[in-house]
């Protein structure tokens, strides 16, 4: 048991490494040992709300200026916390060790000025997380104060890419709230480099001082109960969907803390009859498919599983999309090994599916042999059945004629649509929309997402915050004696 | 007579060959056994290579084209199906009823020429199935997985008819013990009387071949399940908006509504038929086949009212586990057997793809049946692990009793079998260690949170 790697338990500022049991270790996994979290329950939640306040004295610009200077020192070439959980997560994670060192490079990109402020600015007024802002008299006369404030949070995230972290992070702070975020078993350990990065930097900034980041197996229903209790939780953000909150449910029922669920997701792209006529954008049009499909190993919800292309569904049509198919299968080959890898091995579920596909001519299958990737070419206008199971950077390119044939297989559970050229996007973008379609992006650009955009069909840092209101009625008149008539 | 037409023998019709003993079965000499399945498998592969368009193009693909080339029967791994095989057919063709294309992709997967056969009238599942098995060799099987996508399975009626051969031995006998006069049997089945699931198909060999009139089959729904219901039943299930699609008829959706309120009524229902039938049936030769979890309740209720020894000694109780989630207490086949009067209680293994059923010893251990060859697959590689010492992957089966449609088989289960040992109980089979696990269950259940899966 000493060699295995010890994961602390972080409560606000405070590094936790007695207690220790054994986690993980499942199905060949990485054993970690971390503290038991049942021995902290009397300081893991935050049981005063008002503790909350110190973060009122810090600004927006401060905020920024702290995450500035995080972000600086999260490179991994320095960080020893980012090296370690790099090397253990090459054991966890679901990406390769290359595709992985390549998201740990980019996780500094989070915390630069600019894209916190395109995250935040847009999307709601920063005065108003940071105290009541009057909104001006309205035509009654009275006068309303509206302030978003931040709540104590738990946060279930996901352990398929390390961005994710980055992203809570920044969320929590900037609508001041204190959060708890529950690690999962596939990555333990990138979120708790991270945290203690910030206790390296600023041990006693309130913004330290109000995260906190544990693992433990979810289901410990001992725990569960105990944590989950609305006198001091006020909301609870899941990645993952509704296997990650199965066995909480019955603890939150009833509404008195607030679910958000995000995901699972998966994602498109659809490409336009246009790149039919000039082979240079055909070509294009490839390479862009390849890197939303291959980009961190088609671990995100964002990765492309399903690529529409508007051939035609005639033997020639089909041949168009057959051609596009090898052009994206050669792109996928020729990513750089930062951006995506041959997999470890081919998902054992989806390696079963594969086989009879080699067997039907409804299909034609560039690559899939070898855990290098692949393009399930469909002959015939539909996916394959097993859509949601496609990854490991293995994809499915389907002939359609019109935009119209599509829609069917588009839901809520469609987060992305990456489409190309972008003027097809005016053909596209309503039905899609209309039909469950999260987001539109240009082909090409699935890990440009602007993150402070809706998730989920929700604008989460609003949806963060308790939305509070202070009236201001002493304009008018008290008639609360009047008899009722 | 040469080994090649023992193995033939052995695999055109296994309980002869092994006279219909169970013993015989469990005690045939391991290096002669290995030796006839190697032959065997040689056998059904020439013979079914040019018959069946799949395995001919995956026999290609891999490069094993010559019977000889199979010098070891690890090299036959490359050409065992996936499970998946069976659900590759486009999931819209079910939807729309649109069997001929169905009937063409099982053509690639029996060598009965299906091409014959007018299905275009067919207006639902139970239409084309109900054609089917009046018109042709087969009797389409499904089974409904969790991934709400039926498994077809092309089994012959020839097949059918020697694997229940083959089933009578398993349920009936006892190893060890000689073949004794054979009482009346009832049997008593908590379930449909009839349907074209490959579970609800097998009641028919049950009659057939074990109890011998339709009179001494006593099921809990008399009826038919229909494959439509328990098609929208299994798409619900996954998607619970499934039962306004639009392929959904009106008395479709009439029957899943009487099938909910069936369902909500169950358990009385079955409470109340197992009372029934202990006291029709006291004093009878029966075989019961449930889940643990009913086995369990049934035995629970009668004892509690002073009920025991309900049945003949002779009688037969068979489970495949499946406790589905609850939790059973550590004696509870003591009490399904004090309940019953019988402590011939047998545990199978075993999956609809695959004509046989592995018998659980009294260590504990299943013992493969000698007409099925098993594989231990690496689960990430899809190679054949070396078949000697104790070993732990995906287990994979070829039946030898296949003749129309190709018996190898890789399952999502996961199995730690015994090459080499000899089992304490005195089976000279090799074993599967108890404890067998889905893949799929290990891979999700792990705490690992993803935001794409």
């Amino acid at each position: 048991m000493s060699d295995n790697p010890v994961v602390p338990l972080i409560i606000r500022g405070q590094i936790f490494t007695d207690n220790l049991v054994p986690m993980g270790g499942r199905g060949g996994d990485l054993t970690f040992l971390t503290p038991d979290v049942n021995q902290y329950l009397d300081r893991l939640p935050l049981y005063d709300p008002c503790a909350l306040d110190n973060l009122d004295s810090i600004s927006y610009e401060e905020i920024l200026d702290y995450f500035v200077s995080l972000g600086q020192r999260l490179d991994i070439k320095t960080n020893r916390h980012m090296q370690q959980a790099y090397e253990l997560s090459c054991h966890t994670a679901p990406a390769t060790p290359a595709v992985l060192a390549g998201s740990y490079a980019s996780i500094p990109d989070y915390f630069q000025r600019d894209y916190m402020r395109d995250m935040v600015e847009p999307c709601v007024d920063v005065a108003q997380l940071a105290g009541l802002v009057d909104s001006g008299p309205r035509a009654s006369g009275r006068r309303v104060r509206l302030r978003g404030y931040g709540v104590r949070a738990l946060h279930i995230i996901g352990g398929n890419s390390p961005e994710g972290v980055g992203i809570t992070l920044l969320r929590s702070a900037f609508t001041r709230c204190d959060s708890i975020i529950k690690t999962p078993s596939n990555d333990p350990f990138t979120a708790v480099a991270i945290v203690r990065s910030m206790i390296d930097m600023a041990p006693d900034h309130p913004i330290t001082r109000h995260l906190s980041v544990a693992y433990w197996k979810g289901g410990d229903a001992n725990f569960e109960r105990a944590i989950y209790h609305p006198d001091h939780l006020r909301k609870v953000f899941a990645w993952g969907g509704h296997s990650s909150v199965e066995h909480i449910e019955k603890y939150i029922k009833g509404g008195d803390i607030e679910l958000v669920l995000f995901g699972p997701k998966r994602s498109i792209s659809l490409i336009g009859p246009q790149v039919f006529e000039d082979d240079a954008l055909l070509q294009e049009a490839a390479r862009r498919a390849a890197f939303d499909i291959g980009w961190q190993n088609q671990t995100t919800c964002v990765n492309s599983r399903i690529t529409y292309v508007q051939s035609g569904t005639d033997s020639a049509g089909v041949e168009r999309a057959n051609r596009i198919a090898a052009a994206i299968y050669e792109a996928l080959l020729a990513l750089p090994e930062s951006v995506s890898t041959r997999a470890r091995h081919t998902s054992r579920d989806l390696q079963s599916w594969l086989q009879p596909l080699f067997l039907d001519d409804a299909y034609r299958i560039f690559g899939c042999r070898d855990n290098e990737g692949g393009i399930i070419a469909s002959q015939y206008p539909e996916p394959v059945d097993f859509g949601d199971q496609l990854t490991d950077r293995i994809a499915n390119v389907v002939p359609i004629d019109s935009i119209a044939d599509m829609l069917q297989w588009v839901n809520h559970k469609t987060k992305a649509a990456g489409v190309f050229p972008e003027a097809y996007k005016e053909e596209v973008r309503n039905r899609l929309f209309r039909y469950g379609v999260q987001q539109m992006f240009s082909l090409g650009f699935v890990n440009n997402g602007t993150v402070g955009g809706p998730q989920d069909n929700m604008e989460v840092l609003r949806r963060m915050v308790d939305w509070k209101m202070d009236e201001d009625c002493s304009s008018l008149p008290f008639n609360g004696f009047s008899p009722p008539r | 007579m040469t080994i090649k037409t023992e193995a033939v023998q052995l695999a055109d019709n296994p309980a002869a060959f092994f006279d219909h003993s169970l013993t015989q079965m469990q005690s045939i000499d391991r290096k002669r056994l290995q030796a006839l399945q190697l032959e065997a498998v040689k056998y059904r592969f020439g013979q079914l290579y040019h018959q069946l368009p799949k395995l001919t193009q995956l026999a290609e693909q891999q490069g094993l084209t010559e019977v000889d080339d199979i010098d070891d029967i690890n090299r036959l791994a490359p050409l065992l199906f996936e499970h998946t095989m069976y659900k590759s057919y486009r999931q819209s063709l079910l939807e729309k009823h649109d069997f001929a294309k169905l009937n063409h992709w099982l053509d690639g997967l029996t060598t009965h020429d299906l091409s014959a056969y007018d299905v275009a009238g067919c207006d639902s599942i139970d239409a084309w199935l109900a054609l089917m098995d009046e018109k042709s060799p087969l009797l389409i099987g499904y089974t409904s997985g969790t991934s709400g996508k039926f498994s077809l399975l092309p089994i012959s009626k020839t097949e059918y008819r020697k694997w229940g051969q083959a089933f009578r031995v398993l349920v009936l006998q006892r190893f060890g013990e000689a073949r004794g006069k054979v009482k009346h049997l009832h049997a008593v089945y908590p379930g449909y009387r009839a349907g074209s699931s490959t579970q609800l198909r097998a009641n028919a060999a049950v009659i057939e071949h074990i109890v011998g009139d339709e009179s001494r089959f006593h099921a809990a729904y008399p009826g038919s399940m229909s494959a439509d219901l328990h098609y929208l039943l299994t798409r619900v299930k996954v998607d619970t908006g499934y039962r306004y699609h639009s392929s959904t008829s009106p008395e479709l959706l009439k029957m899943l509504e009487r099938h909910e309120i069936q369902e909500q009524r169950k358990p009385a229902h079955l409470k109340a038929f197992f009372t029934r039938k202990s006291k029709e049936l006291r004093g009878e030769r029966v075989l019961i086949q449930a889940t643990s979890n009913l086995l369990y309740e049934m035995a629970d209720a009668g004892l509690r009212q002073g009920v025991s020894a309900v049945f003949d000694p002779s009688s037969i109780i068979v489970t495949g586990g499946g406790a589905k989630g609850t939790v059973l207490p550590d004696d509870w086949r003591d009490r399904v057997t004090e309940f019953a009067g019988t402590d011939h209680l047998q545990l199978f293994y075993g999956m609809s793809e695959i004509l046989g059923a592995h018998g659980m010893c009294e260590y504990g251990h299943y013992h493969v049946c000698p007409w099925i060859v098993p594989f231990v697959i690496d689960p990430n590689s899809g190679e054949a692990l070396p078949r000697r010492g104790v070993v732990t992957g995906r287990a994979a089966f070829f039946d030898l009793l296949a003749d129309s449609h190709w018996g190898g088989l890789r399952t999502g289960d996961k199995i730690t079998l015994d090459w080499d040992g000899f089992c304490e109980c005195g089976r000279q089979t090799q074993r599967i260690i108890g404890g067998i696990t889905r893949y799929a269950e290990e891979e999700g259940g792990t705490d690992k949170i993803n935001c794409g899966a």
